[in-house]
């Protein structure tokens, strides 16, 4: 009875203090900020298909290098509805000359190509779009003709869940392999350790890239996502796991999962209903400070060509297709990749300082 | 006591000496361009390091590169303008009547690079170690003319011959081999070490050759060192030694975005520029003080083949494939939707040819202009296809005359950002042809796995460089080659014109007479052109930029920057 | 000077003491190493295929010289078999052959791991070099203009791709004509320059990979060093020693800082992974003669051996970093017990 009366009032404190904890966070501005970009993102590239005007692998052949499509707001006659001047191709290579007779206004909510969005529901709306077969570049094209905004998007869905997949299954294997590891201790706890050890002692970049040269070109880019993402963690898993046994073992000994213990209850159970929220606090500010690593590592390796292939998008291939310099100084617009990489990586970093400073129990 | 020493050590100086005198150039080849200033030193970039010095077993190009030409000579060359062959370590050779005898006079008195008098002993020596089967190179199979090795001998110290079984026009091709020196590597030939000598960590001074320089530093990973030959056997207008340069410094670079960096910087001499760079190196022409020059297509081909092997295991699962394949109004739609203003464009950024025939564009002697071409046109395609019994379905797709879908793989290898881009606009126009297209990239030794073992593809993109020799495609063409790859090794052709082809390629190997030989090459190109088993595409532009100050350039296509670098000087 | 007697004698005494501790951990170094060379050796010939295959590619290779080759390298045994051999080989000093260069591995091998290791180093120098104060500084005049400047600065060094930002320092140097070498260890000048001039040379070649590699490790140094900092700062003993009416400056530095730095050390064994890791690639955009290029061609024309090397020693270099920062963390902190 005692004991029930004890963790009530744990629990309140346990509320009082997550509160507190939030209400922190709140107070700070940048992480604040930061955590709407990212949300903002998930969100733009969740729903690419409806804020893209065009599907990832749409092309104008002719309008290759294409720089951004300027959208205007006045003519001589004054304040317009927002429309673009078409373009047409000029003599020489890439380079368009602005055709101020032809005006096609922007259209929001325009009927265009049919997509679906994970497969729940088709539509035909996109955000908006032009008439006709008159591109809109909002930020440029790319050598093919292919609307950069799309691939942005599109490219984002994978560098921005590639982190996040990753990142989950490192999580659930460094919980359980930690939790075990530490809750048993024992037999167990040496074998898992030892294989952190060996996994730890690898420096990352050459098993990843040991690893990544086992994947085979030809397999779908789903499946190829899927395996850069388990290979990601395949590494991963390991400095979790180190830490969460750490936690487990220091946990384990306090008064009232011994006195849980003594109830009776099952292991499982203590593990699942005691040790592991204790280690929540870890696991999240852990999470937001590991995904944007594994995005700067997904855009390494298509660096060195083993990461997502075309003509499947992803922020890491976008940019490092853009690595020369006739491309950084004559078409700029190529580089924005690169700088959603930044943005992404920037606010996720930002977040996770932001969590940390408002949850640890020290501050 | 000391007298005798002395006058021992004089008595030896003397004979030495006498000894090195003794070797004397008899025959010296003359620069016929402009006298310049000798010294200085040139600086060029390389992609990638050397995997070896032994040039013999150097398979890599980036090692043959490096050392081929600079540091090796062979008895002949080809011109680096004509692409006619021309005396090296040769200076005259002589072919009998009915085209089996070769011989070759050596150039008297040549030396190897460490003073050793260059004989047809080295020759000899060279052979037996192409023939030697426990050698890994590829020479070896080259030479052999209906499955034999010719025969060699020594006639004297300066004249050795060849026995060919039968006449064969292409043998002077494979005697571009470059020459190695007997009195360093015989003894490790015999000892079975032949395959480990000349490694990278082998000392400079051990790699002796006769070209116009010898290797005197590499650094893995940063430089590839060398300097002039003193003993070189061509000299200038003044009758001094060639090269004009004392020092040739090549850069090992990550990529090519790191050499255009380099020459951008100043660093280097001469940079091979990509397309997409043309116009900006262009605004910088004068400024930086260096000429661009566009040198015509290269030799380098793109194109597409299609699986038309009856062995194709995955015909079991989708027969209707091969009947596509071997149709022949079907692959005609394909050539006339090859959009290759595009590929130029988007591809090539610009800077590139439009290639229809299996000759390589630069090639002067062989290349037949007139074959049967076919521009873009995607309503073209459209008819041929119909003419070909297909149709399309009620949303677009083409069905075939059996009712089943028209959808392949095109594969294509990773890496070569050109190809990729080639494929990307391929399949995007076949599929505004109602055909459904899957487009992947492989890697390199899967792509070639497919080609000429398992038989298990579609359509690959892939490409083969040319080179001046037209039998050299021989194990592409002919109905029982390796590498003829829409169907290869044969036993029996399996069309009448691959039956052609064949008497094409046995007779123009046969004939001495270039004037026939062309005839004969005339008439395979049109056979291509018109059966499409393969499909050409476009080929990228060889250009240079090459600083003012490095004179008596002449960039070709073939020969490059470099062809006569005994030739080219720093001006001061 | 007598006061840094008094630490030399200290540590003599506490290394003394912790023999056994530092025997045992390099004995455990030795099944480590075992271990990490099975899996990475397994994982090597997961991938299909072996480097003789773009041989077999070639028409003009006869397959018996394929044959034979495939025994000189040992490539017909079953996997097992090849371990052993090779793990025999490498218990006798000799990494093995490798199969594109046809010279033994280790030729190949020792001058770009050196390479790695100067970069490294340098890297390290910049990065604790720069974060060590500005933590301090940070932490000092917390949520002041500077300190979030600092913050904003070094997420910025974190937040761009390695590769990326070397290009883009590349390409300043050379639009900008900074005379600065864009490429190499070395400049071509080198055998010709006088000792002090070669190591300026390098230096200067260092600058560009140390910087790009140095930034990337600075924003999570600086952030611990900021937030150990705090911590301390907090403490009772610091509190003390204010209250005593110790400058600032005296408490901050003789105090605080020296409590702060104490786990910093734990992050060194850390960060050495990443640090070899973005090496690799760093060191392929700016040329610099590493161990990563290197691996990088040798994990894709599957040359074995040379591939073997280079992760065993990338390895090594990173269980022998940990060792390290783990006995002076354990020479530093008298909590630590040795077992």
């Amino acid at each position: 009875m005692e004991n029930i009366i004890k963790n009530e009032t744990e629990i309140k404190q346990n509320k009082n203090l997550w509160i507190k904890k939030i209400s922190n966070f709140y107070k700070n501005k940048f992480a604040l900020t930061a955590a709407i970009i990212i949300l903002f993102l998930y969100i733009l590239v969740i729903f690419a298909p409806f804020f893209a005007p065009y599907s990832a692998n749409k092309n104008f052949k002719d309008k290759f290098f294409h720089p951004p499509t300027k959208i205007h707001f006045w003519d001589e006659n004054g304040l317009q509805t927002p429309f673009i001047y078409e373009t047409e191709v000029q003599e020489g290579w890439a380079e368009y000359n602005i055709n101020r007779e032809k005006t096609h206004s922007l259209q929001f909510f325009h009927q265009g190509e049919e997509y679906q969005i994970f497969g729940l529901f088709k539509s035909d709306i996109h955000l908006f779009g032009v008439e006709a077969n008159i591109p809109i570049f909002i930020l440029g094209s790319d050598n093919y003709g292919r609307d950069l905004f799309t691939r942005i998007l599109y490219g984002g869905r994978v560098s921005l869940f590639i982190g996040f997949f990753a990142i989950f299954i490192t999580t659930f294997i460094g919980l359980i392999a930690g939790g075990i590891s530490g809750y048993y201790g024992g037999i167990i706890d040496s074998i898992i350790m030892r294989a952190v050890e060996v996994i730890m002692s690898i420096p990352s970049f050459y098993l990843l890239l040991a690893l990544a040269a086992v994947l085979p070109l030809d397999i779908s880019s789903a499946f190829r996502f899927f395996l850069i993402v388990s290979i990601l963690a395949f590494q991963g898993w390991a400095g979790m796991a180190r830490v969460i046994r750490g936690m487990v073992l220091s946990v384990k000994n306090e008064d009232y999962i011994s006195a849980a213990k003594a109830i009776g209850a099952e292991d499982k159970r203590i593990i699942i209903k005691h040790i592991l929220p204790a280690t929540a606090t870890y696991v999240i500010i852990r999470a937001t400070v590991a995904i944007p690593g594994y995005i700067i590592m997904e855009s390494g390796l298509s660096f060195i060509g083993l990461g997502i292939q075309e003509p499947s998008a992803s922020w890491g291939n976008m940019l490092s297709s853009a690595q020369n310099i006739t491309k950084m100084s004559d078409f700029p617009w190529l580089l924005l990749p690169g700088f959603f990489i930044f943005i992404t990586v920037l606010s996720y970093n930002i977040l996770g300082d932001g969590l940390r400073d408002a949850f640890d129990p020290k501050s | 006591m000391n007298k005798k020493i002395i006058s021992i050590l004089l008595l030896m100086i003397f004979v030495f000496s006498l000894s090195t005198a003794a070797v004397e150039l008899k025959d010296p080849w003359i620069s016929e361009r402009e006298q310049g200033n000798h010294g200085g030193m040139l600086i060029s970039t390389l992609l990638g390091d050397p995997k070896t010095f032994n040039t013999i077993i150097a398979k890599e190009t980036s090692s043959s590169r490096i050392i081929d030409g600079y540091i090796f000579e062979g008895l002949v060359t080809r011109n680096g303008i004509t692409t006619n062959y021309e005396p090296e370590l040769a200076k005259d050779w002589e072919i009998s009547e009915d085209g089996k005898k070769y011989t070759f006079y050596l150039r008297e008195g040549v030396q190897w690079s460490d003073g050793e008098e260059f004989t047809a002993d080295d020759v000899i020596f060279t052979f037996d170690v192409i023939k030697d089967e426990n050698i890994p190179t590829s020479s070896r199979d080259v030479l052999k003319v209906d499955g034999e090795f010719p025969e060699y001998n020594k006639i004297d110290k300066y004249t050795v011959e060849f026995i060919l079984p039968t006449s064969f026009a292409p043998f002077l091709n494979n005697m571009t081999a470059p020459i190695i020196p007997r009195h360093k590597l015989h003894t490790a030939w015999q000892k079975g070490e032949f395959n480990n000598k000349w490694g990278i960590n082998t000392d400079p001074e051990e790699i002796v050759g006769t070209g116009p320089f010898k290797l005197v530093d590499y650094r893995n990973g940063e430089r590839v060192v060398m300097e002039k030959n003193e003993h070189y056997w061509r000299k200038d207008p003044a009758g001094k030694s060639l090269p004009y340069l004392d020092r040739w410094i090549r850069i090992i670079a990550e990529s090519q975005e790191t050499e255009s960096l380099l020459f951008e910087n100043g660093e280097t001499h001469f940079l091979s520029v990509r397309g997409i760079d043309y116009r900006r190196m262009k605004q910088q022409e004068e400024e930086n003080n260096f000429t661009l020059i566009d040198a015509g297509p290269t030799f380098s081909t793109n194109f597409l083949v299609f699986n038309m092997n009856p062995r194709n295991p995955n015909l079991e699962d989708e027969p209707y494939n091969y009947e596509w394949f071997t149709n022949l109004n079907f692959r005609k739609a394909v050539a006339y939707a090859m959009d290759k203003d595009t590929m130029i464009d988007q591809a090539l950024a610009g800077q590139g040819s439009k290639q229809w025939s299996p000759v390589s564009l630069p090639n002067k002697v062989y290349l037949n202009k007139d074959v049967d071409k076919y521009p873009y046109n995607l309503e073209k395609a459209r008819e041929e296809l119909k003419k070909g019994g297909f149709s399309w379905s009620q949303n677009g797709e083409l069905i075939d005359s059996e009712g089943n879908k028209v959808e392949f793989n095109i594969l294509t290898n990773a890496g070569n950002n050109v190809r990729e881009s080639l494929l990307n606009i391929i399949a995007s126009e076949l599929r505004e042809l109602g055909m459904k297209i899957n487009s992947n990239p492989v890697e390199f030794n899967t792509m070639v796995s497919k080609l000429s073992s398992e038989w298990d593809y579609d359509v690959i993109l892939i490409g083969l460089t040319g080179g001046v020799e037209p039998h050299q495609g021989s194990n592409v063409w002919m109905s029982n080659g390796h590498l003829h790859m829409w169907n290869p090794v044969q036993e029996e052709p399996a069309t009448e014109w691959e039956e052609r082809l064949d008497e094409l390629f046995i007779n123009g190997a046969s004939t001495i007479d270039t004037q026939k030989r062309k005839e004969y090459y005339d008439e395979f190109q049109e056979i291509i052109a018109e059966k499409l088993p393969v499909i050409y595409t476009v080929t990228p532009n060889s250009i240079y930029a090459v600083r003012n100050t490095l004179k008596n350039t002449e960039v070709t296509a073939y020969g490059g920057v470099l062809w006569n670098i005994h030739e080219l000087y720093l001006e001061n | 000077m007598a006061e840094f007697y008094g630490i030399f004698t200290n540590c003599i005494w506490k290394i003394k003491k912790m023999r056994d501790y530092i025997i045992r951990r390099i004995l455990i170094i030795v099944p480590l190493l075992l271990a990490i060379s099975i899996l990475s050796f397994f994982i090597m010939q997961l991938s299909p295929g072996s480097y003789l295959d773009q041989m077999r590619m070639s028409p003009d290779i006869s397959e018996d010289l394929i044959k034979e080759m495939e025994a000189d390298f040992g490539l017909n045994k079953n996997v097992f078999l090849q371990y052993f051999s090779w793990l025999g080989q490498i218990l006798q000093g000799n990494l093995g052959q490798s199969f594109t260069y046809r010279i033994p591995v280790s030729q190949i091998i020792i001058s770009r791991l050196f390479n790695t290791l100067i970069l490294s180093f340098a890297a390290m120098l910049i990065s604790w070099g720069i974060s060590i104060p500005i933590g301090v500084y940070s932490a000092t005049h917390r949520y002041s203009w500077l300190d979030n400047i600092f913050s904003v600065f070094s997420f910025i060094g974190l937040s761009i791709p390695n590769f990326f930002f070397a290009l883009l320092l590349l390409f300043a140097i050379v639009r900008l004509n900074l005379p600065l070498p864009i490429n190499g260890m070395t400049s071509i000048m080198y055998d010709y320059l006088s000792p002090t001039e070669k190591i300026i040379d390098i230096l200067k070649h260092l600058l560009v990979p140390a910087l790009v590699l140095g930034t990337a490790g600075t924003a999570t140094l600086m952030r611990q060093m900021r937030g150990q900092m705090l911590d301390v700062i907090k403490m009772d003993y610091i509190r003390t020693a204010r209250s005593k009416g110790l400058t600032e400056r005296n408490v901050i530095y003789k105090h605080a800082f020296r409590n702060a730095i104490n786990p910093m050390i734990t992050i060194f064994g850390f960060q050495l992974s990443s640090l070899f890791s973005g090496a690799a690639l760093t060191e392929i955009v700016t040329g610099w003669p590493g161990l990563g290029k290197m691996m990088l061609t040798a994990v894709r024309s599957k040359d074995l051996y040379l591939a073997m090397a280079g992760l065993m020693m990338g390895s090594l270099m990173l269980v022998l970093g940990n060792l390290a920062a783990d006995i002076i963390l354990a020479l530093n902190d008298p909590r630590i017990k040795y077992n």
